[in-house]
């Protein structure tokens, strides 16, 4: 055998023992068997802005959930495994999580395509998923089944939101322009939806839809302002809000035409965006670091400053995972059972306490039924990052479609 | 919609920035397959290493230094990791086929990537403009940002140079001559390594240098490199593989298909792009100024 043979075969020889080690390795010799929570979410990349505070978020409700002794003593185990915004990817991840790690409740995403190809897995395997951060409304609309629930906001509840904002504005000549996928078509469908139905009579005078990670926005900012709008609203996903917002900078967009945009408001968006951020936006997300000022949302924000270090928490990353965290271990205890079929039913109606005020689970959607927050941004002395004044909380009964419109949309489904 | 002049002219000119971008890009791809005949997968890695290396040195360097310090030592450090590619890496894979090229600078993306990964993590930045290229201009109306006519004029400005190169300097001659018939240039007494590695170290320089200057306009993320990958390749087709002038050409097209496109019917802006490359991949498969000979 040749010198390289040998150290081929030897390497191969110590990658076969090290992977014996890990898979051999007990998980737990306490005795207790824990509970298993498996993430899957992108860990890695760009969205690593939003998924590791909402891994932070689900973490603290854990943390909650353990100190206080758990479920008579057992307690919950977070596995994560990174999605890389791949669908067939994730389900391999959702796969693995439950036939050999034997996870009791999955959980996570970003991309909205992923969380329906995980959806569709936890259905068949008959798993609760919990989403904490995908919008896209067929999610718990069309594509509801029994096991999936949402613990963040659904992009028709943030859309309507948004229409129903918009619509207390004199502005009656809009241009939409939104990143071409799932996300972007679905809160631009509902934010139209919303203004035509509170504020008859506005026209669309043109939209546009560039490919998602567009990087050069220039030819499609000037042709907007030669139709000259009224307003414009952004139909942006948060990550692709940044070099939007950045390329308006430079044409001085937000001075000129009021612009509209959902995630802007976000507390990541500032921190990314620093002196970039736009002021005089009309911009909203699902939670505000500074508003309300109660006491439970001060402490909140103490509570992500000394653990995570994130004194300026964001709505779309840590608030969304703990909403999660907060409603799957209140069911687990309320069903004081880890069964799939009990925590379901105790999750159904459940009302969790949060920063923000009370959020209940509906039972009929599955879906997490959330305020939004809309205001124009700006700049005050008492923080470094850019915040929002003038706010606007609109509660989700004001805007969330019916149980009977999702039945309907469940139906018609079915029936394509 | 009213038509007028200086709104079309704005458009044009937005078509103008994109076109520059995509040739700086391009030229440097088309290069590479023109002189050593190797598809490089991995320029759109090179981009984006100039682009997070533009942020570092912009905020590393500090006063009127920043922005125009990274502009220029930004590509230069992409370069020396091209040349080290090239003697490393590339050198070994000339004589074999495509396929294994193709491995070889696909595979590159992952390794640069996850060096991205390791050096400035996966978190977004952004880079800030310098104050003198931040506003805009108004053309009766139509306001157009400072910052793109920077663009522009780094393009025109690289597009003389290279004319220069290639058609005054011996350095040009020789690398004409090799894209002609490499062999050739070998058996005359010339050192075609060493031709082959200045070569590459060009090529990234400017895949560098157009990622230093979209830096201020965009996020950096990992994969940014692949978001503009494909629009180059393009570029590069229909320009002719290993057509300069083609790129340029091509370039320009294709800005202006995309900013006109994107006036007249936005919603297939993208479309008419790879409509153009289908038919040139039909009708003429060397491009528009590659010759039918080539390669």
């Amino acid at each position: 055998m040749s010198f390289q043979k040998k150290i081929k075969s030897l390497v191969l020889f110590a990658g076969l023992i090290l992977a014996l080690a890990v898979t051999i390795t007990p998980g737990n010799a306490s005795g207790e068997k824990p509970i298993k929570l498996g993430l899957i979410d992108a860990y890695t990349g760009a969205a690593t802005a939003f998924t590791k505070p909402a891994l932070n978020g689900w973490k603290m409700a854990v943390d909650e959930f353990n100190a206080k002794g758990g479920l008579n003593g057992r307690k919950i185990e977070i596995l994560t495994r990174d999605s890389k915004f791949k669908a067939d990817e994730s389900t391999g991840h959702a796969r693995e999580l439950i036939l050999k790690e034997g996870v009791d409740f999955l959980g996570g995403t970003t991309s909205s395509s992923v969380a329906l190809a995980v959806s569709e897995f936890a259905r068949k395997k008959k798993k609760i998923f919990m989403v904490s951060i995908s919008r896209s409304h067929r999610i718990t609309g069309e594509k509801g089944h029994k096991y999936i629930f949402r613990g963040c906001p659904s992009a028709d509840i943030e859309g309507l939101a948004g229409g129903y904002y918009a619509s207390t504005m004199p502005f009656k000549k809009w241009y939409i322009i939104g990143e071409d996928y799932e996300y972007g078509h679905s809160i631009a469908d509902n934010f139209w939806k919303g203004l035509t139905k509170y504020k008859p009579g506005v026209k669309k005078v043109g939209e546009a839809w560039p490919k998602l990670r567009e990087t050069d926005y220039t030819s499609y900012l000037t042709a907007m302002m030669a139709k000259k709008p009224e307003a414009i609203y952004a139909a942006f996903g948060a990550s692709g809000l940044i070099p939007f917002f950045k390329q308006a900078g430079l044409f001085g967009l937000v001075d000129k035409v009021p612009v509209f945009a959902f995630g802007l408001g976000d507390s990541v968006l500032s921190k990314v965006l620093k002196e970039s951020m736009p002021l005089g936006a009309y911009a909203a997300t699902n939670y505000l670091y500074f508003y309300p000022e109660t006491p439970a949302n001060k402490a909140f924000v103490q509570k992500c400053k000394e653990k995570y270090n994130d004194p300026y928490p964001s709505g779309i990353g840590i608030f969304g995972g703990y909403s999660c965290g907060k409603f799957l271990t209140e069911a687990i205890l309320k069903a004081q059972s880890t069964k799939t079929e009990k925590v379901i039913k105790a999750l159904e109606g459940l009302t969790i306490n949060t920063p923000i005020g009370p959020i209940t689970m509906r039972a009929c959607d599955h879906q997490a039924q959330t305020p939004a927050f809309w205001g124009k941004t700006t700049k005050v002395p008492e923080y470094p990052l850019a915040t929002m004044k003038d706010i606007f909380m609109t509660p989700p009964e004001k805007v969330v479609p019916s149980c009977a419109e999702i039945n309907a949309a469940r139906k018609a489904a079915k029936a394509r | 919609m009213d038509f007028d002049a200086s709104m079309l002219f704005v458009q044009f000119i937005s078509g103008l920035s994109r076109a520059m971008i995509l040739f700086l890009m391009a030229s440097g791809m088309t290069i590479i397959f023109g002189v050593m005949r190797v598809i490089n997968f991995a320029h759109g890695a090179f981009y984006m290493i100039g682009a997070y290396m533009a942020f570092t040195l912009s905020s590393v360097l500090t006063g009127p230094l920043g922005f125009w310090g990274a502009l220029l030592i930004a590509p230069t450090i992409v370069c020396a990791i091209g040349g080290l590619v090239e003697v490393v890496l590339l050198r070994r894979i000339y004589e074999k086929e495509h396929l294994l090229q193709i491995l070889l600078t696909y595979a590159l993306i992952f390794v640069i990537n996850d060096g991205i990964k390791l050096s400035w993590g996966g978190e977004m930045k952004i880079v800030t403009l310098p104050e003198v290229l931040t506003g805009y201009v108004t053309f009766s109306g139509h306001p157009f940002p400072i910052y793109y006519f920077f663009i522009i004029t780094v393009g025109v400005l690289v597009a003389v140079l290279l004319w220069l190169l290639l058609s005054k300097t011996r350095f040009g001659k020789l690398l004409r001559a090799s894209a002609e018939h490499k062999d050739m240039v070998g058996l005359l007494g010339y050192n075609v390594g060493g031709l082959f590695t200045l070569v590459f170290i060009m090529a990234t320089w400017l895949a560098g240098l157009s990622g230093a200057v979209i830096a201020p306009t965009v996020r950096l993320s990992l994969g940014m490199g692949m978001d503009v990958i494909i629009e180059c390749f393009i570029v590069v087709i229909v320009g002719g593989l290993g057509n300069i002038w083609g790129a340029l050409l091509a370039a320009l097209i294709a800005g202006q298909i995309y900013a006109f496109g994107i006036l007249i019917l936005p919603n297939f802006a993208m479309a008419f792009l790879f409509i153009l490359a289908a038919l040139i991949i039909i009708f003429r498969p060397y491009g528009l100024l590659g010759r039918a000979t080539q390669a």
